[in-house]
């Protein structure tokens, strides 16, 4: 797999790109922007898929590689209370490979192979669930990850540590009962849980423009009423995206108290599959902007950047080569996973209950 | 043989299940209350304290979600809806997430949440306090649920629950909670996927759900006196279903009806017929038969009620145009 560094650039070691009054290190951002390319290679050929009958439905995150990439790069990755828990939504891909996720696990599920590690090849792209990585799985109803939040976000207070929970969603969806009823449980006074809210505004609901739903200037506006602090980020910026998380973050690790954080990203191949994903040309894209900031800067140059997208697109074909030779669920598969074996079973076969460890 | 109701030996369980294990969490509305629910979790905030009984205001949907997330992260929450109604605000919770979690997440983790839910019936509990949606859940793949009708059973069945690794809804039918049993005082296992015989009998084959099978054995007391001998059958878990027993049964008595305490359409009654017939039907003797609730909402008068809930006599006198035989004049 290509390595997120670009090692054949020579950079001064304290090199800093800025953004406005922020700044990050030219490596990092270097990093970032391999990161966000390769995302995009993976979406762009699951949409390919999805036109060409190696795929089926697709739906997914173009436009929010640059704030997915910040989010994924910092979080803390791991298993169990002591890590963070993440509930994502289904334009969270980017994240996913800022963490580390392969390409192939995103081709996989989108050629719905047996071999996909995240659904068995039965679920839409984009639904991910990775244990080790408290990467619970995704929901396509919307929003119903803003009440789970809570409940993870509990047990990690009570456990201690600095693991937070962080739920992400859209803004359409925070039309939702179930958001209110996240700002209510995450801030009740005595109670207040570490729950990083994020809302990925890409200004639409599938084809409802956001201007016809919300009266609120920012979604975050809300949070006012129950005392929860939040910030507005362009999340078609790296570095100001990146500074914003990594603030959100620290607050809900150390003060153990919610925090909204609203992204202002673009939604470049529309809502799915089903609306045609065409690419849209009427918004920013955060990739275009990032290179013509780092090109500006002298970090890069043109040809590297072209390499770095070539490279990216043939990891995506490689990926889906193998993909498709990769065996396809069968019919044994149907009733995988519907159930759980007992642990009880195992050690208490007559009468007697409990759990074997307690 | 030690006696208890329906309603302590669920407090019984529960209270032994949070000793068990200190992951076992109960929550609910009212749960630390004094009373506790209809006497269900009296005193077990004395014992356990409020980190482990925790009231919740009225927010159903996000109790049965904040559950989900507590199991991911270790817990086994038994949740308490205090109405089955009243539940249906979390039915995403429940069909979208918990009976789907264990295929959703690649057979990677499961979410052990016990579901508690009561179901009302007789004092006016009219139309929102009475819903019996018991074959609704028991559509669900990956969610068990059981409708135990005697006080061992729903003692045994939620400590399964509460222990198994799978989410599973035990459906309480109010009118039950003071019925007696003999209730072991140990910790003991009733298993999913396994009927049992409550009354053998050779000329039909009753199946009883939940709060039909005191019921039905009053009935088949009633109808050996006039030659039909009845054996009755309580499935107790709706999923996973004990199949074979009833066709077992049915193979001998070659005669089939169910007593279902939900709506007639869709009801559970009917998926107990139709199996049965995929396997017996060319040698059944008669039309099976199911008693069902009337296609339509409970009402709240009494005198409504007292017609729209089936009687001993109205299951009675079916059974008995069953065997050919005239039904009995009605009292009223």
């Amino acid at each position: 797999m290509p390595s997120d560094r670009n090692p054949g650039h020579a950079l001064l070691a304290d090199a800093q790109i800025r953004s406005g009054k922020e700044s990050l290190p030219a490596d990092l951002c270097l990093r970032i922007h391999r990161l966000m390319v390769r995302s995009r290679a993976m979406e762009e050929r699951m949409i390919k898929m999805s036109k060409s009958g190696e795929g089926y439905f697709w739906i997914g995150g173009p436009g929010e590689e640059a704030f997915n990439t910040c989010l994924g790069l910092q979080v803390k990755k791991g298993e169990g209370p002591a890590y963070d828990y993440l509930h994502f939504h289904y334009r969270n891909s980017a994240a996913m490979i800022a963490m580390g996720m392969p390409m192939i696990e995103g081709i996989r599920q989108m050629a719905m192979t047996v071999t996909d590690t995240h659904s068995l090849g039965r679920n839409f792209a984009g639904h991910y669930a990775k244990k080790e990585w408290n990467v619970v799985p995704v929901t396509s109803v919307i929003e119903v990850q803003y009440v789970m939040a809570p409940g993870t976000a509990h047990v990690q207070k009570r456990y201690g540590g600095d693991g937070i929970t962080i739920v992400c969603g859209g803004d359409a969806g925070t039309a939702e009962g179930d958001f209110a009823s996240c700002l209510i449980w995450s801030s009740r006074p005595g109670h207040e849980l570490p729950v990083l809210i994020v809302i990925e505004n890409n200004r639409w609901g599938i084809s409802t423009p956001a201007e016809s739903v919300h009266a609120e200037k920012h979604i975050i506006d809300r949070g006012k009423a129950f005392g929860i602090e939040g910030e507005v980020v362009d999340g078609n910026d790296p570095i100001a995206s990146w500074h914003a998380i990594r603030r959100a973050m620290e607050y809900c690790r150390t003060k153990r108290r919610p925090f909204m954080l609203e992204a202002m990203v673009s939604r470049l191949y529309g809502h799915s599959s089903s609306s045609g994903a065409l690419r849209v040309k009427d918004e920013p894209c955060c990739i275009e902007l990032f290179e013509k900031k780092l090109l500006g800067e002298g970090v890069i140059d043109q040809e590297t950047i072209d390499q770095i997208h070539e490279q990216a697109r043939a990891e995506a074909d490689e990926a889906l080569e193998q993909a498709m030779n990769e065996p396809r669920p069968t019919a044994a598969d149907v009733y995988r996973y519907t159930y759980a074996p007992s642990r009880v079973d195992a050690v208490y076969p007559d009468d007697y209950t409990g759990l074997p460890e307690a | 043989m030690r006696k208890l109701n329906y309603g302590k030996a669920i407090n019984e369980a529960l209270g032994q299940a949070m000793e068990l294990c200190p992951d076992v969490i109960v929550l609910g509305q009212l749960v630390d209350y004094k009373s506790g629910i209809f006497g269900t979790t009296t005193g077990l905030v004395d014992r356990f304290g409020p980190k482990r009984v925790q009231d919740f205001p009225v927010s159903e949907s996000v109790m049965t979600a904040t559950a989900l997330g507590a199991s991911l992260v270790g817990l086994r929450p038994v949740l308490v809806h205090q109405r089955m109604d009243f539940m249906l605000y979390s039915v995403d919770a429940i069909a979208n997430w918990l009976a789907l979690w264990r295929f959703k997440s690649n057979g990677q983790s499961s979410v052990p949440v016990t579901i508690r839910v009561i179901v009302g019936r007789g004092w006016g509990q009219g139309p929102q306090h009475s819903k019996s949606l018991h074959a609704w859940f028991a559509h669900l793949p990956g969610l068990k649920v059981a409708i135990p009708a005697t006080a061992y059973d729903v003692k045994g069945l939620l400590l399964e629950s509460i222990f198994g690794e799978d989410p599973a809804m035990i459906i309480e039918n109010r009118s039950l909670f003071s019925m007696n049993d003999h209730v072991p005082e140990n910790a003991y296992r009733v298993r999913y996927g396994q009927a049992t015989i409550r009354r053998k009998g050779k000329d039909l084959t009753l199946v009883a759900i939940g709060v039909m099978v005191p019921m039905a054995l009053r009935v088949a007391e009633q109808l050996a006196k006039e030659g039909i001998d009845i054996e009755v059958i309580d499935p107790r878990t709706l999923t996973p279903f004990d199949e074979t027993t009833i066709c077992c049964s049915v193979a001998k008595t070659k005669r089939l009806a169910v007593a279902d305490p939900g709506w007639y359409t869709g009801s559970f009654a009917g998926e107990i017929i139709s199996r049965t017939c995929e396997h017996l039907g060319t040698q059944m003797k008669a039309a099976p038969l199911r008693v069902c609730l009337p296609d339509s909402h409970t009402p709240m008068s009494s005198a409504l009620e007292a017609r729209y809930y089936p009687s001993d006599e109205d299951v009675a006198n079916r059974i008995r145009v069953m065997f050919g035989r005239q039904p009995a004049c009605s009292a009223a």
